[in-house]
């Protein structure tokens, strides 16, 4: 292996095989969902609404299933942490057209982000290309979603568990399903 | 495979284990040294042959290296998403650290592939420093007080005779000074890759000759 590992690994991508029961998630956006600063189109958010999603019994064995996972980030990132917790979490709905705008999560150490419903065209997540100004000199291959470009794309699919730094500007492809988008998104900070 | 790649492989280490001329350079050196203060990157005793003519890639006696090194240059370039179809060596040159002998931090400037081969490195010889990318991402972050790690200003990496790394020409580098009696050489090159049909020839150039009579009047 010649590669030489500069920088450390910045995300994850798992997938969690039980699932997740939608009902609960649409009710909670039924109840108290509203469009937020980044949701557009149609999209979402229960996001600052109260509600802490990370709080259902239900989500149990979620929870435990993703613990060593975020061990695993923060020690990768060599954070000098003892404890960590969750600060916030909340969901967003995309019907066809819906998407969220580009964000970041401030001072979140590590961002969860669940595909809970990822319907089939049901549009990918995205990264700014944070990296991007460091190439401008080398003659670049237009193709989208390559190093040049302002965007990289992850493949989604239901039940994916993304997991990344709070500093990564991200969105949300538009929906071009007929079936809903869920996404769960679980903030965490360690100390 | 959990991990997703978001970002290239940006170094990559070989090892060329046929070696590397020792006394050759040491040659070239003597003939083309600049002392290091005559030199902006150099420092406390260290000498390079950098801006001669005498590029050691055109000795005869580099050929098996360079046809060793073509692929690597290739996958450095696939890796970047570069697009070219061809690429050139622009510039090489040798640097001597003696004793206390060390380089300044420095940048090899657009569009490059820089490699740097460890002609001859003695054990505690000093490392190679690269200034760490995204330190200030992790700001936020309560860090590990560890040298070299992600939350530190510079990350070492070790290097041995014949170690070859590969790096892009913008990522701001420096070496720890040479802690032992014996020198450290250290072999450079500066790749560029272009698409020829995209590249005006010199004819096609219209050059002017730099005038100094357009600055601007400095205000009093």
């Amino acid at each position: 292996m010649n590669e030489y590992k500069f920088l450390p690994t910045l995300m994850w991508k798992y997938n969690y095989e039980p699932g997740f029961d939608t009902t609960e998630f649409s009710k909670s956006l039924d109840r108290i969902g509203v469009k937020g600063n980044y949701e557009a189109d149609g999209g979402l958010t229960t996001a600052g609404m109260g509600e802490n999603i990370h709080e259902w019994p239900s989500l149990v064995p979620f929870l435990n299933w993703l613990r060593p996972k975020i061990e695993v980030a923060l020690n990768e990132w060599q954070v000098n942490w003892k404890q960590y917790f969750i600060t916030k979490s909340w969901v967003n709905s995309h019907p066809k057209g819906g998407y969220t705008r580009t964000h970041d999560h401030g001072s979140t150490h590590v961002v969860v982000s669940i595909y809970i419903k990822q319907p089939e065209n049901g549009g990918y997540v995205e990264f700014e290309n944070f990296m991007r100004r460091e190439w401008i000199s080398y003659m670049r291959r237009d193709e989208p979603g390559n190093m040049h470009d302002y965007y990289s794309e992850v493949p989604i699919k239901t039940n994916d568990v993304l997991i990344f730094p709070g500093w990564m500007s991200h969105r949300a492809q538009p929906s071009k399903s007929d079936n809903e988008r869920l996404v769960f998104t679980l903030n965490y900070f360690a100390q | 495979m959990n991990e997703v790649k978001i970002i290239p492989n940006i170094v990559f280490k070989y090892s060329y284990e046929p070696g590397f001329n020792v006394d050759k350079f040491k040659e070239h050196i003597e003939l083309h040294g600049n002392k290091s203060e005559y030199s902006l990157s150099e420092a406390d005793g260290g000498i390079t042959t950098a801006g001669n003519n005498d590029n050691p890639h055109f000795w005869p006696s580099m050929s098996p290296f360079l046809t060793w090194l073509r692929p690597k240059i290739e996958i450095a370039l696939n890796e970047w998403d570069v697009a070219y179809d061809s690429w050139f060596i622009s510039k090489s040159w040798a640097n001597l650290h003696p004793k206390g002998g060390h380089t300044k931090p420095h940048e090899h400037g657009p569009g490059s592939v820089v490699i740097s081969c460890y002609v001859k490195q003695p054990t505690n010889g000093g490392n190679l420093l690269f200034e760490s990318l995204l330190r200030e991402r992790w700001i936020a972050y309560s860090r590990e007080d560890k040298t070299s790690n992600i939350h530190d200003y510079w990350r070492e990496v070790a290097v041995n005779t014949n170690d070859v790394l590969l790096f892009p020409g913008w990522v701001t580098h420096k070496t720890q000074a040479n802690e032992t009696d014996e020198d450290r050489i250290v072999f450079t090159i500066n790749i560029g890759a272009v698409i020829q049909g995209q590249m005006l020839q010199q004819d096609d150039l219209h050059i002017q000759e730099r005038s100094d009579d357009t600055s601007i009047p400095r205000r009093k």
